[in-house]
């Protein structure tokens, strides 16, 4: 089947309301006991030839013109409307320690050594990878992520209920937890600045980028431009555009100098996306994959009932006292 | 006496990089009468001072005025006065077409070509050639202040 036939992602995830999920709760979660879950895959994406949307947007990171400015941390926190961090962003210190993306930082730089010039360091930003066949989208049980075909993958906050499945399932380790609300926990994570591309703007850490390390385009085109660059200039770039094949693609691409791994990338990864690994080890233990949803959405339902039911009786209990008086 | 060339805030910082830039073989400066000694960009004094370019001074650590300049990479000329000492209206007529600004291929970023640089990546990837490893640049995001951006 070719891409350009593939069905338009459906709207429903982003329709449903968080209390419609609860309600039928209890069926997707019976129903996904006699179905693997992963046949409901994000998207109905889960094929083995799925190689994405056609003409999607991508992101190609070359790690050998970063210098470390910090100015693609700096515009994500203004276009994503955070706080102001407390060490400013040029403030080198926080360098000293590694850090990762989190609810007040979708983005992050780290630096590292450089093996193949001890003169200056390296820098590595990490975001979200927007793959191609989504894990977290897969792994989460109320469909609250969308691969757009655009390329990012979104998610609908309202949808999300704190399951934690997509922070399991990813195989970046991106999806962060948001307590602010404590009693009301949700993952948060880059979403490629999707209204701004929805704007016919470019995501706002590649605009922000003075050394032209982030370039955003169309993948495929990403993908060309960066097989030049290592054509061009073999003695500067290792021979591996990452993100172009690992857990069945990402739209994120990276181009370095130095083997991945000592830019503390996950080099063991498969090439198949995972929801196509998952599959023939779910048809081994369906157990624990398919029935976990919807035991956790049964009690959960459970739970929300008894409180309503409980909710109710106090309120009858009122009304019965107004009456009597 | 330096000549300034003042430049409102805005991209056209580099159409008087581009017209400097008209200038091949090995620079030959003192005939040259028409190159700016500094060039001062404003475009972004929303979040930094200005930054003083000195162009005299990179001419003479410039190996030629390709280094910068790529689109002279190719050098069909003895000298830059061959250009540069003569009348405007000749001088354009002389370069053929070839006098172009770098926002003439440097303009706004579209991700439909996402092989052509805007104006700010073009500009900062010339300096960054060089001035990586100088200073902290390339080690600290002070670099970015330390080398050219005054903080406002
Ligand atoms: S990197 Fe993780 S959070 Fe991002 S799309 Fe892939 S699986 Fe989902
Ligand atoms: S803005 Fe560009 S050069 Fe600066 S740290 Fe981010 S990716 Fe690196």
């Amino acid at each position: 089947m070719s891409d350009s036939k593939r069905p338009e992602p459906p709207e429903g995830p982003m329709c449903l309301t968080r209390r419609s999920f609860l309600s039928i709760s209890v069926l997707a979660g019976a129903a996904a006991l006699g179905t693997p879950a992963i046949a409901r895959s994000a998207q109905g994406q889960g094929s083995p030839e799925f190689k994405g949307w056609p003409k999607s947007y991508g992101m190609l990171t070359d790690f050998t013109a970063c210098v470390g400015c910090r100015s693609c941390e700096k515009a994500c926190n203004e276009a994503n409307r955070m706080p102001a961090p407390e060490k400013p962003f040029d403030d080198a210190s926080v360098f000293e320690e590694s850090r990762w993306p989190s609810a007040t930082a979708y983005t992050v730089v780290n630096r590292y050594k450089n093996s193949a010039d001890s003169s200056r360091p390296l820098f590595r930003k990490i975001q979200c990878n927007h793959c191609l066949e989504p894990a977290c989208a897969t792994a989460c049980p109320i469909h609250a992520y969308t691969k757009t075909p655009e390329g990012a993958v979104i998610y609908n906050k309202d949808l999300c209920f704190g399951c934690r499945y997509c922070v399991v399932a990813c195989p970046f380790n991106i999806p962060a937890y948001d307590y602010s609300s404590p009693l009301d926990a949700k993952i948060v994570k880059c979403i490629l600045c999707f209204g701004r591309i929805k704007e016919g703007k470019i995501p706002a850490c590649a605009e922000a980028c003075p050394a032209g390390a982030l370039t955003f385009g169309r993948r495929a085109d990403l993908l060309k431009l960066a097989r030049k660059r290592i054509i061009d200039s073999p003695e500067k770039y290792i021979d591996h555009i990452y993100g172009e094949r690992e857990v069945g693609g990402t739209s994120w691409l990276y181009l370095s100098g130095v083997p991945f791994e000592q830019l503390g990338f996950p080099t063991n990864l498969p090439e198949k996306p995972l929801i196509e690994l998952s599959k023939g080890y779910l048809s081994t233990v369906p157990v624990i994959f398919t029935t976990f949803p919807a035991i956790f959405g049964m009690v959960y339902a459970v739970m929300r009932h008894n409180e309503r039911a409980a909710g109710k009786e106090e309120r009858s209990k009122q009304h019965k006292e107004v009456d009597h008086e | 006496m330096k000549k300034h060339i003042e430049k409102a805030p805005s991209l056209l910082a580099c159409v008087v990089l581009g017209l400097v830039a008209v200038a091949a073989g090995s620079p030959s400066w003192g005939d040259v009468k028409k190159i700016p000694d500094v060039i001062i960009l404003k475009d972004i004094q929303n979040r930094y001072g200005p930054v003083t370019f000195d162009h005299k001074k990179h001419t003479t650590l410039a190996e030629n005025c390709g280094i910068c300049h790529h689109t002279h990479a190719k050098k069909t000329y003895e000298t830059c006065g061959d250009c540069h000492t003569q009348a405007a209206k000749i001088l354009k007529a002389a370069a053929n077409g070839m006098l172009m600004p770098c926002s003439g291929c440097h303009g706004e970023y579209s991700p439909e070509t996402p092989g052509m640089p805007d104006l700010k990546v073009a500009l900062h990837k010339k300096c960054f050639t060089c001035h990586v490893g100088m200073g902290d640049l390339g080690e600290s995001p002070m670099g970015c202040v330390n080398t050219c951006h005054t903080r406002k």
